[in-house]
């Protein structure tokens, strides 16, 4: 046996599956844990998928998310402990958080004062720009891809869709990307090339959900999506989004007149309108940066994002709920 | 800031090394590889010699001796490392061929430079914790290839790549997950090109004549595709090499870069750490300069050797792969009672309940 295969029959033995946790397209979850440590672990095993070209090898998304997770090292991203395989048949160890910001928004029985969720998009976007500045686009930023632990630490998860975009001419860049409610205007109409954007602007449909406790722009088809976002936010001008007159000339939209987005946030304070309306700006060029965001007077002024351990979460589940 | 951010890349943190670390790491691996192989091909051998004496019809049928010479397993002659990283070298070098045997969209759209240098570099990582006498380079060269594709999201279908490339395509998905586990799943790969681009665009608040900086930038992107076969890429970063090749480039053309760009460049950085960046850029030139290619004679006389102190277990002919799969097929059969054992005396547990 060669190194490089006794080092991974070892890495195997040292975690045991307990029970199936989720099935998704392209793989299966386990919950599990570290046989030696104890420390519970979720290891998700990627399914050999048959797709309409036929059996490829290991799965693209597969090592589009272990390119990713074994780069990104950082308290708000999901860590990649370990990686194992079974012949083709990628199995990835990370860690286990029992909660996501989902499961949280849709749970009355918890309440939300606005430093809970000023410590929520604190985090997102500390992951966020991490991602961003080693060029890294997640592009798939929703509720539910943001998970929490019992200490309350949200990390960035499920890398399944995320690209780098370094270089300075990209091409085969997917437009189908992001689940359709925090996707952005600009891949509706289908771009060659787009950028970090798009994640900022699923951060802002992801703020203004924590905010209404539910979401913000649901739309059921794509066309659907776009005039939902235009009721919402105005139907822009090409003085709002150079090139949007050329984009859009296939469709005509209706005109909607942009309603102050405080109408709808009525209990929001200025500096969180503020930095919701640079998240949702339609101009990507124009929309803010992770960084800038960051550095926005919202996260300085009061009140002070809450301490991650003292956020409302779930109560624990039982053992033996699941 | 950048710097610091480089150094979190899995490139930097365990495919870095000082040139004695390499050498040491690459002899381990070969000492330990040798070691292996011989007891295998000592096994194999007395495996041949049992057959041979039990001139049972059964067996003789089976073992057609494909692959393993008969010889002394004594007078073997393997291969040294040296002989090793020469083979490695010579196919290394044939995957820019290979990859342009494919239709021009593909290679144009596909196929590009960085993809190339990706699988090159996959070919060099997986050879410091491989041996060719295991996986032969051939084989590992088109796997590195689809792989890298796939991981610089230019995936090409495996279907079109058969049509191109002489190896089945299961042999291409076996090999896919042996390189993935080689290289610890850590897919991302930094070259200098980007690097170069960023020089390329720097040069132009410097230097007035655009075709002269379009051609120093052209000549360094050659000399990067050159670097490939060396070992700068495990020993310095790809800004150093992609500065190194500029100014190869520059020599070579007799245009003074120092006066007309890197002194400027370099203004404002404390003097010692400017001395220490052109002892880096020097070595690198040195080793570019004098790096020379495996010849295909020098490369066919290494695999004449290699044939004969291949890994048997390797040779799904060889009588040692039998007697594995032999074993496993038992281990299994055991099983299979066993468990059939326990399920009768649970259905006889059962069937008393409702006597």
């Amino acid at each position: 046996m060669s190194l490089a295969e006794e080092e991974e029959l070892q890495i195997e033995s040292k975690y045991i599956k307990e029970k199936k946790i989720g099935e998704g397209t392209y793989a299966k979850v386990y919950k599990g844990k570290d046989r030696e440590t104890g420390r519970a672990v979720a290891i998700k095993k990627i399914k050999l998928v048959q797709t309409e070209i036929g059996f490829q090898g290991i799965e693209i998304s597969a090592v589009r998310e272990v390119k990713v997770l074994r780069e990104l090292r950082h308290p708000n991203i999901i860590e990649l402990i370990d990686i194992y395989s079974h012949q083709t048949n990628l199995q990835l160890v990370l860690e286990y958080l029992d909660s996501d910001l989902e499961m949280i928004i849709k749970d009355k029985s918890l309440v939300f004062i606005s430093a809970d969720i000023k410590s929520w998009m604190l985090m997102t976007l500390r992951g966020l720009h991490h991602c961003h500045r080693n060029w890294i686009l997640h592009r798939d930023m929703k509720p539910n891809n943001l998970l929490v632990g019992r200490d309350g630490q949200l990390k960035i998860a499920d890398f399944g869709l995320a690209r780098d975009f370094a270089e300075p001419r990209i091409k085969n860049m997917s437009p189908q990307v992001v689940t359709r409610w925090y996707r952005a205007p600009e891949l509706f109409f289908t771009p060659a090339q787009y950028g970090y954007a798009v994640d900022i602007w699923s951060v802002g449909c992801i703020f203004a959900e924590l905010m209404l406790r539910t979401p913000y722009l649901p739309g059921d088809t794509d066309l659907g999506q776009l005039e939902l976002i235009f009721q919402a936010l105005g139907t822009p001008t090409e003085e709002d989004w150079p090139g949007f007159t050329e984009l859009s000339k296939s469709v005509q939209f209706q005109k909607y007149n942009r309603t102050p987005l405080k109408t709808l946030f009525t209990a929001a304070k200025n500096d969180a309108i503020d930095l919701l309306e640079k998240m949702l700006t339609f101009d990507p060029n124009k929309r803010i940066t992770a960084r800038d965001a960051l550095l926005h007077p919202y996260f300085r002024n009061k009140p002070r994002p809450t301490a991650p351990a003292k956020l409302p979460k779930q109560e624990q589940k039982l053992q033996n709920s699941k | 800031m950048m710097k610091e951010l480089y150094t979190e890349t899995s490139q930097y943190r365990n495919w870095r090394f000082s040139k004695a670390k390499l050498l040491e790491t690459r002899e381990k691996n070969h000492t330990l590889a040798i070691e292996r192989v011989k007891k295998k091909v000592l096994e194999e051998s007395l495996l041949q010699k049992q057959i041979l004496e039990t001139s049972s019809p059964a067996y003789s049928e089976q073992t057609e001796n494909v692959g393993s010479p008969r010889v002394n397993p004594s007078e073997i002659e393997y291969l040294t490392l040296e002989d090793e990283l020469a083979l490695c070298n010579f196919y290394e070098t044939r995957i820019p061929p290979m990859a342009n045997c494919f239709p021009k969209e593909v290679i144009e759209n596909k196929l590009t430079d960085k993809v190339k240098a990706t699988a090159i570099t996959f070919v060099k990582r997986f050879y410091l914790r491989n041996t060719v006498m295991d996986y032969h380079p051939k084989e590992i060269i088109v796997t590195c290839l689809f792989l890298a594709a796939k991981v610089e999201h230019s995936f090409v279908a495996i279907e079109e790549f058969t049509k191109v490339v002489k190896l089945p395509k299961e042999t291409i998905f076996e090999l896919e997950v042996v390189v993935s586990k080689s290289l610890r799943y850590e897919y991302t790969v930094h070259h200098p090109y980007l690097a170069s681009f960023g020089l390329f665009l720097d040069m132009q608040s410097f230097i007035k004549d655009n075709s002269k900086i379009k051609f120093l930038y052209e000549k360094s992107l050659e000399l990067i595709n050159k670097s490939l076969y060396t070992d700068c890429m495990f020993i310095y970063q790809p800004s150093q090499i992609a500065l190194a090749t500029l100014r190869i480039a520059a020599r070579q053309d007799n245009f003074d870069l120092e006066k007309t760009y890197l002194r400027f460049k370099f203004k404002s950085d404390p003097k010692e750490n400017v001395i220490e960046l052109y002892k880096i850029l020097d070595e690198i030139e040195s080793i570019i300069n004098s790096h020379v290619n495996t010849t295909v004679e020098q490369a066919k006389s290494i695999d004449a050797r290699l044939h004969k102190c291949k890994n048997p277990e390797k040779n799904p002919n060889s009588a040692i792969s039998k007697k594995r799969r032999r074993e496993k097929e038992e281990r299994e059969e055991i099983d299979r009672r066993k468990k059939k054992k326990l399920d009768d005396e649970y259905q006889k547990d059962i069937s008393k309940i409702f006597d």
